[in-house]
């Protein structure tokens, strides 16, 4: 039951990761690679606030602020001229890949190398029957709900959220039709580091963080949007929940140490057995084998 | 009543029999296919045998390209049974596989393992190899070389040399055939087009291929490819013994009609095997239905053509007034292929050029790879064109991004990719700013996209497109894949109209002097 | 003058390196994350077998390559079904995975080098001997480099007999159009596998050099950071042809001896080359996607 709890609430934040890929992914088919740049610098600028004596809700806005923008700064000055351009996916990919790393480096010459914590004093522990949870875990997930709510509600009821899954569905037709794609995706890069930078801000309350940690929690998140469903916004949901359980099972069952071995294990079952994901629906039209 | 004599029921008999004799190389059982819920081939089984020549015949959406990529590997059936005859031993593929089959990956329905048991094919978009010399698109295909194990290439060498030097030789001689001697350093894309469909045929029968599917070859030629392509195709046939199924649209037929010995006609994902003199008839009953002769009787006959390069022709109806669309030498690539504009000797390319008023309707009648689609494209944004002008109500736009142009009165309809799967019809609706619900839409609403029947769909889109305010419209076939109740509501769009002028691309037959 | 040998044998190993990861990335049109993973895996094959077993640096090399080869499966079976983007993610895994297994494969109880603590963890493993030529100990620094430079031209040889044969060419068609190779009876997947084999086998090689010459290694090897290197090298040299890796090995040098006339301190020089790699990534696929010298666009 306790591990159940655990898996939910992990599942939550890898959800609100995987949906920040997910948002700029289906739209515009850009691995926003960037993204874990973005997630590992927003804890850093937090904490450096922090220290200056900037209250918690200052710097977590301000955290917030900076990784909004940066994500807006790689479609502003890189995909949108690549796009211009037609570049390939490797392009968007490899340009994508190298802002992380330059982010990365940067933090690194800044910061340094080690692991930190946001977090001051031990956490109060909220108990619920058998189940205990941190205080940091509980306020974690109700954010993270609160969050993952807003966005599929927006996504789903509001005119803009009705012109992102268009965009998402056929952006030529859409752009044809007579609405601005450009400006669409830069609210789709937008929305995209918010998330990104609200679901580093959950981990790094709860467990710290390091300059490393961006790609790696990036992988899982588009682990968790692959076996959601790549064609639809809720596959990230979905997938974050079922690999947010999975991985604390494995941690349960096994140890710490084998939950990247299980995840390439879960990744590698869903795609022999069902590639389209717990969501995905059969059968686009593919004239290849 | 005239009587057949004992002679002529014997020469019947005679060809019946000659007929039975060839051994059957493929046949296929009960197939069927569908995409989301649609069906596109429904219980489809046919015969193939030894030296048939057989044109595989349908409309833009009638199932032929699924066929075609069932029978080639590229697909997978969702039912039914292929026999494969044509290698070494009967090859049984039956569908859906049990999973063992999945697991044993040495028999699997793949396109390398069709190809390996003498099926090949050649593409609409050629496909040629295109960083290798035409000698070495030949070569690269041939089976079974040893050089291609790295063991064998790392130690083997002499050996492998020597296979190669007979390779290149077989390859030089299917190159002289083609008349290409002296070019097989050549790059694939430095020839002419009808030069590299034949190389691309060449290519698959050095692979080893004794059923030869090829995919709309007559596509994109003018009329000395053609006849290259078409003379080619029979000097093997005739030759070689080769096994030919020919896709082809309906409006090309003429020009393969005495080489054909059978027809399969597939209509709403069903086949019919039919003699070709059928196909004729189709084709003439077509024609008389075309949207040009609609044009003709609805302006009074007032229609001038004009030709285009490529063998188009563009037909319009209505006076010259307020130019809304100028088109100045307006050149397309999709890639490195040149699909709208004329390549001339010299490397230069000149574009099209032509002019919409107010009040006018244009029909571009022009063969099946022609460009129409890119053309219709690049005109609306969504692909940039390499050069030339494009002006709408006399602002240059060529460099502005679709969305753009359609504030300024410009939309088009696809004909294909043209609706939001995922989104219900009551949600695109409300993206195109439809006030009015007709009522034949409105038991729809609730409904995804992409679980509508093709009427459905069509009525959807025509109303999306309807509510749009353009003074340009472009509209890009619009009469593939329709029902009776969609091609009236779409020739309601397309009759000439004081406010506005319109596009319509549709395909069409090069009209040569022999047929 | 020492110095000077250091550099050639450095610059041997990543020329190794550099022209494996040219099969994946240039001919395959893949790109790979997990190369680290494989020359990692060279490293402590070698050291294990060179340590427990006292044998020769070939021995110890062939098995190397050996493994390297079969686990290379972990990527090539995926390659069968991903196309490039979400092949970089599983390639990700896959180093994940090794790294993992580098790093955590470690027990306090046993000697390094059991089965129950084989890589000894991030303690890692020293006083790896010297290559050992059937008898004939190679000590100082020259005669490495010698060594060095011999295994590279062999590797260079071997991958240019490759390039230009047949299997080559295979290669070509199927990074030109999988498809249409596929419809000509090329079984591309099959060649996938065996270009897995032959990379992961060669840059296990550059793994067990490096290991004989430093003498100590431990999970580093396998970090992500030193995958993005590779990958970095090769895509500014520019890849799809032969002199591409080189070029970009040699830049891959030069630039942190460029860094070192800068007074740049030891210290942050790994970042900072880092960084200019990160840059250049950008700055490159903007104005030249090929590389600075290569053939084929990573498209």
């Amino acid at each position: 039951m306790q591990i159940l709890f655990n898996g939910i609430i992990t599942g939550l934040t890898i959800a609100v990761f995987a949906l920040a890929y997910t948002v700029v992914f289906l739209p515009t088919r850009v691995f926003h690679v960037a993204l874990g740049g973005v997630y590992a610098l927003v804890p850093f600028v937090t904490w450096s606030i922090s220290q200056r004596g900037g209250s918690t809700s200052v710097a977590i806005a301000l955290a917030l602020i900076v990784g909004t923008s940066i994500s807006l700064g790689c479609e502003l000055l890189n995909h949108s001229f690549l796009e211009k351009k037609q570049t390939g996916l490797g392009g968007h990919l490899i340009s994508s890949l190298g802002i992380y790393i330059a982010i990365v480096q940067v933090i690194v010459l800044i910061w340094g190398n080690e692991t930190k914590l946001l977090k001051q004093g031990t956490d109060a522990i909220l108990q619920l029957g058998s189940v205990s949870i941190p205080m940091t875990q509980v306020v974690g997930a109700i954010a993270a709900v609160i969050v993952l709510g807003f966005f599929y509600a927006w996504l789903q009821f509001s005119n803009l959220g009705l012109q992102f899954r268009a965009l998402a569905d056929n952006p030529k037709e859409f752009g044809l039709q007579g609405y601005d794609v450009s400006r669409l995706r830069l609210v789709a890069f937008g929305t995209s580091g918010l998330l990104a930078s609200i679901a580093s801000l959950l981990v790094a309350y709860d467990v710290g963080f390091d300059p490393q940690g961006g790609l790696s929690a990036l992988l899982i998140a588009i682990v968790a949007m692959i076996i959601g469903s790549q064609q639809s916004f809720w596959g990230a949901l979905a997938g974050g929940i079922l690999l947010g359980v999975t991985r604390a099972l494995a941690v349960w069952v096994l140890s710490a140490r084998w939950q990247e071995a299980v995840t390439f294990l879960v990744l590698a079952l869903f795609l022999f057995v069902r590639p389209n994901g717990l969501l995905g629906r059969k059968g686009r039209l593919e004239a290849e084998a | 009543m005239k009587t057949i004599t004992r002679l002529e029921v014997n020469k019947v008999l005679g060809a019946v029999a000659k007929e039975r004799e060839r051994e059957i190389l493929l046949q296929v059982y009960g197939l069927g296919k569908s995409f989301g819920g649609q069906i596109v081939l429904k219980d489809v089984s046919v015969s193939l045998r030894l030296g048939e020549v057989v044109l595989l015949l349908g409309s833009n959406g009638s199932g032929k390209t699924t066929f075609l990529n069932m029978l080639t590997g590229n697909l997978k059936p969702d039912v039914g049974e292929i026999h494969l005859s044509s290698g070494k031993k009967q090859q049984v593929f039956r569908f859906p596989s049990p999973w063992q089959q999945e697991l044993n990956s040495w028999n699997h329905f793949t396109p390398e393992r069709l190809a390996q048991e003498g099926i090949g094919r050649t593409w609409q978009e050629v496909r040629l190899f295109p960083s290798l010399s035409l000698l070495d698109n030949i070569t690269a295909a041939s089976p079974q070389q040893k050089g291609e194990n790295p063991i064998s290439a790392l130690f083997q060498h002499s050996l492998i040399r020597k296979q190669e030097m007979r390779l290149q030789n077989e390859a030089r001689l299917k190159l002289e055939d083609l008349g290409l001697q002296g070019r097989e350093s050549s790059l694939a894309n430095k020839i002419s087009l009808g030069q590299s469909k034949r190389v691309a045929i060449a290519r698959a029968i050095q692979a080893g291929a004794k059923i030869l599917f090829l995919d709309e070859p007559l596509a994109s030629l003018d009329r000395a490819g053609i006849l290259e392509v078409v003379q080619w195709l029979k000097t093997l046939v005739r030759e070689q013994q080769l096994t030919l199924v020919i896709v082809e649209h309906v409006l090309n037929i003429p020009h393969i009609l005495d080489l054909v010995t059978k027809v399969w006609m597939l209509e709403q994902g069903e086949l019919r095997v039919e003699l070709p003199a059928m196909a004729q008839k189709y084709l003439a009953e077509l024609q008389h239905n075309d949207i040009r002769n609609w044009l003709a009787k609805v302006s009074g006959g007032k229609i001038s053509d004009r030709i285009l390069a490529g063998g188009a022709v563009l037909s319009t109806v209505g006076e010259a007034s307020v130019p809304l669309l100028e088109v100045e030498d307006l050149v397309v690539y999709r890639g490195k292929r040149l699909v709208v504009g004329e390549q001339h000797e010299d490397g230069t390319v000149t574009g099209i050029s032509f002019t919409l008023y107010r009040g006018q309707v244009a029909l571009l009648q022009a063969p099946n790879g022609w460009g129409k689609t890119s053309l219709l494209e690049a005109l609306a944004g969504a692909i940039a064109p390499a050069q030339g002008k494009i002006r709408l109500s006399g602002r240059l736009v060529e460099k502005l991004p679709s969305w753009k142009r359609v504030k300024l009165g410009l939309s088009l309809l696809q004909s294909r990719d043209n609706i939001y799967p995922n989104l219900t019809v009551r949600e695109a609706l409300q993206l195109s700013h439809v006030r009015n619900i007709p009522e034949d839409v409105k038991p729809l609403l609730h409904k995804r996209m992409s679980d509508l029947s093709g009427g459905e769909k069509q009525r959807v889109i025509l109303r999306c497109f309807q509510s749009r305010l353009s003074n340009v419209q472009l509209i890009d076939e619009p009469l593939s894949a329709l029902d009776a109740v969609g091609v009236d509501s779409v020739l309601e769009i397309l009759k000439p109209n004081t406010e506005k002028s319109c596009l319509i691309a549709v395909p069409s037959i090069i009209h040569t002097k022999e047929s | 003058m020492n110095y000077f040998f250091h550099l050639i044998i450095y610059f041997d190993i990543y020329a190794i390196v550099a022209m494996s990861l040219n099969l994946v990335v240039g001919y395959c049109g893949l790109l790979t994350l997990a190369h680290a993973g494989y020359f990692a895996v060279g490293s402590y094959v070698y050291a294990l077998i060179a340590l427990k077993l006292h044998a020769g640096f070939l021995p110890a090399s062939a098995m190397a390559v050996a493994i390297a080869s079969l686990l290379s499966f972990a990527v090539s079976l995926p390659a069968w079904r991903f196309k490039g983007d979400f092949f970089v993610m599983v390639s990700l895994a896959v180093q994940a995975l090794i790294f993992g297994l580098c790093q955590n494969w470690v027990s306090s109880d046993a000697e390094p080098g059991t089965l129950r603590n084989l890589t000894n963890g991030t303690f890692g493993l020293s006083e790896i001997p010297k290559p050992d030529l059937f008898g004939w100990q190679l000590n100082d620094p020259s005669s490495i480099a010698i060594f060095a430079t011999a295994i590279a031209l062999i590797c260079g040889v071997v991958s240019g007999v490759l390039l230009f044969s047949p299997w080559g060419r295979l290669l070509q068609v199927m990074r030109d159009d999988d498809l249409a190779a596929r419809g000509v009876g090329k079984n591309t997947r099959l060649v996938k596998l065996q270009a897995f084999a032959i990379a992961c086998g060669m840059v296990a090689i550059g793994g067990a050099i490096y290991a004989a010459y430093v003498g100590f290694i431990d999970p580093t090897l396998a970090a992500l950071d030193q995958s993005i290197l590779m990958l970095c090298m090769v895509l500014l040299g520019g890849v799809g042809n032969f002199r591409g890796p080189l070029v970009g090995t040699f830049v891959l040098l030069a630039i942190p001896e460029l860094l070192k006339f800068a007074t740049i301190p030891d210290g942050i020089a790994a970042n900072i080359r880092l960084l200019l790699y990160g840059l250049l990534l950008v700055v490159m696929v903007h104005f030249r996607p090929q590389g600075l010298a290569g053939k084929y666009q990573v498209d």
